[in-house]
């Protein structure tokens, strides 16, 4: 029986200490994380009522594809941009969009017909080539990837100048 | 005349000061163990909800940030390992190398009780809710007229809250019927003696109140009930914000491996 009390006296003891940890790294994550889950979700949860509103705005199928990029879920920003591509065609930053959409699945091969899509469409866009650039690289094709790089930075894109230095350090 | 009798009774009774005094004082103590007891419970009803929250936290998301530090930290080390001249590849896979690694000391260290104890969501029911308040009222330390009561009390409050926290309700009614049968501790030592007994639990039972009050808000402050309230408020509208979370860590974790792959 005292044993028993004193165990359990040691067992309230652990129990408290653990409580009395203002702050922890797991949980300040979660709460961060929490309060990035909630802006997305406001965010799809207005371009699902616009959408409803107009549903032949290529640009609010384009947003909500951003949104649902943001959160990770990137079949369905697939599926918003080839919304967005059906309504637009000749709209570059829908296949931009898309081929990063697919860089982050790692379909390498997907992203870079994507981006020479945006690219054909709007020869200027910088991060285009930044991120067709990141596509070769993932794929190992070296030398496009710092050609696209160095493009990029010509254009005044940070990104691709700190990825060219970056590749070129490697070589 | 009944009226009149009983009338008479009560003004033949008179109370000297001390009683007078005595009684006014054992009124107040009554009334302060009632709340007494009330905030005892609110205290460890709360700590056990943030516990049992804690646990689930960890088990639901915790344990997927340590999973993702982990493969994160694989991918920068064989990045570091393919480019064993590049310095600035090398630190970022010993920061990412560091970062798993106190996740996951993190994480184990936080995880210190059995599983199946903590399992479920905190809620106590009201019957067990009214034999703890029941019992706290009887047997509180604060009660307590020497320091060998008090130790033995503070033992006993000790079991009370255990058995509250495992929702063992049988303990409880246990607890209850072995201080109800035990030898009652002496009162009638002459009014003086027990006035100043009274009036010294008087100011114990002041003194817990405030330090629970400062318990309840030190957790209040924490992280983690902050985390649990959002959680509680969410799910009114029917949102499972625990499971959302271990979504979005899933698909990270998804992309971190196929990246991992992805450099083999």
């Amino acid at each position: 029986m005292a044993d028993n009390i004193e165990k359990n006296s040691q067992l309230v003891k652990a129990k408290i200490s653990s409580l009395q940890r203002i702050s922890s790294n797991i949980v300040s994550r979660g709460l961060s994380d929490l309060a990035l889950l909630d802006v997305e979700k406001a965010k799809i949860t207005d371009f699902n009522k616009a959408i409803q509103i107009d549903p032949n705005d290529a640009s609010v199928y384009l947003d909500r594809g951003l949104a649902y990029h943001d959160e990770g879920q990137y079949d369905r920003a697939i599926d918003d941009y080839n919304k967005a591509i059906a309504l637009d065609p000749n709209n570059a930053s829908a296949y931009e969009y898309r081929g990063a959409a697919y860089c982050c699945r790692c379909q390498y091969d997907r992203a870079i017909e994507d981006y020479n899509k945006a690219i054909a469409l709007s020869p200027s866009l910088a991060r285009a080539y930044s991120y067709r650039g990141i596509a070769y690289y993932k794929k190992g094709i070296i030398g496009r990837a710092i050609s696209d790089f160095q493009k990029a930075c010509d254009l005044g894109d940070e990104l691709g100048c700190e990825n060219l230095h970056k590749a070129l350090r490697q070589r | 005349m009944k009226n009149d009798t009983t009338m008479d009774a009560r003004i033949k009774k008179i109370n000297s000061p001390e009683e007078d005094e005595l009684e006014l004082k054992r009124i107040e103590l009554t009334k302060l163990l009632e709340l007494l007891a009330e905030k005892e419970l609110e205290l460890t009803t709360l700590r056990n909800s943030v516990l049992h929250f804690e646990h689930r936290y960890l088990m639901e998301v915790g344990i997927k940030y340590v999973e993702l530090d982990e493969i994160n930290a694989q991918i920068a080390e064989k990045i570091a390992r393919k480019n064993p001249q590049d310095t600035v590849f090398q630190k970022e896979s010993e920061i990412a190398r560091e970062t798993a690694n106190s996740t996951a000391r993190e994480f184990r260290s936080n995880k210190i009780l059995k599983e199946e104890e903590l399992s479920k969501d905190f809620k106590p029911s009201e019957e067990i809710k009214k034999l703890y308040r029941q019992i706290a009222v009887k047997i509180h330390p604060d009660k307590a007229t020497n320091a060998s009561e008090r130790e033995y009390r503070t033992k006993l409050m000790a079991e009370v809250n255990n058995a509250y926290a495992a929702g063992d309700i049988e303990r409880l009614r246990q607890i209850l019927q072995e201080w109800e049968s035990s030898p009652a501790s002496v009162i009638g030592e002459g009014i003086a003696v027990d006035l100043v007994r009274t009036i010294r639990s008087i100011s114990q039972i002041k003194g817990r109140l405030k330090t629970i009050e400062k318990e309840i808000k030190t957790i209040k402050e924490t992280e983690m009930h902050k985390m649990m309230m959002q959680v509680q408020e969410a799910e009114k509208s029917g949102r499972d914000l625990l499971s959302e979370l271990a979504d979005k860590i899933d698909s990270d974790i998804q992309l971190a491996k196929e990246r991992l792959e992805g450099l083999a």
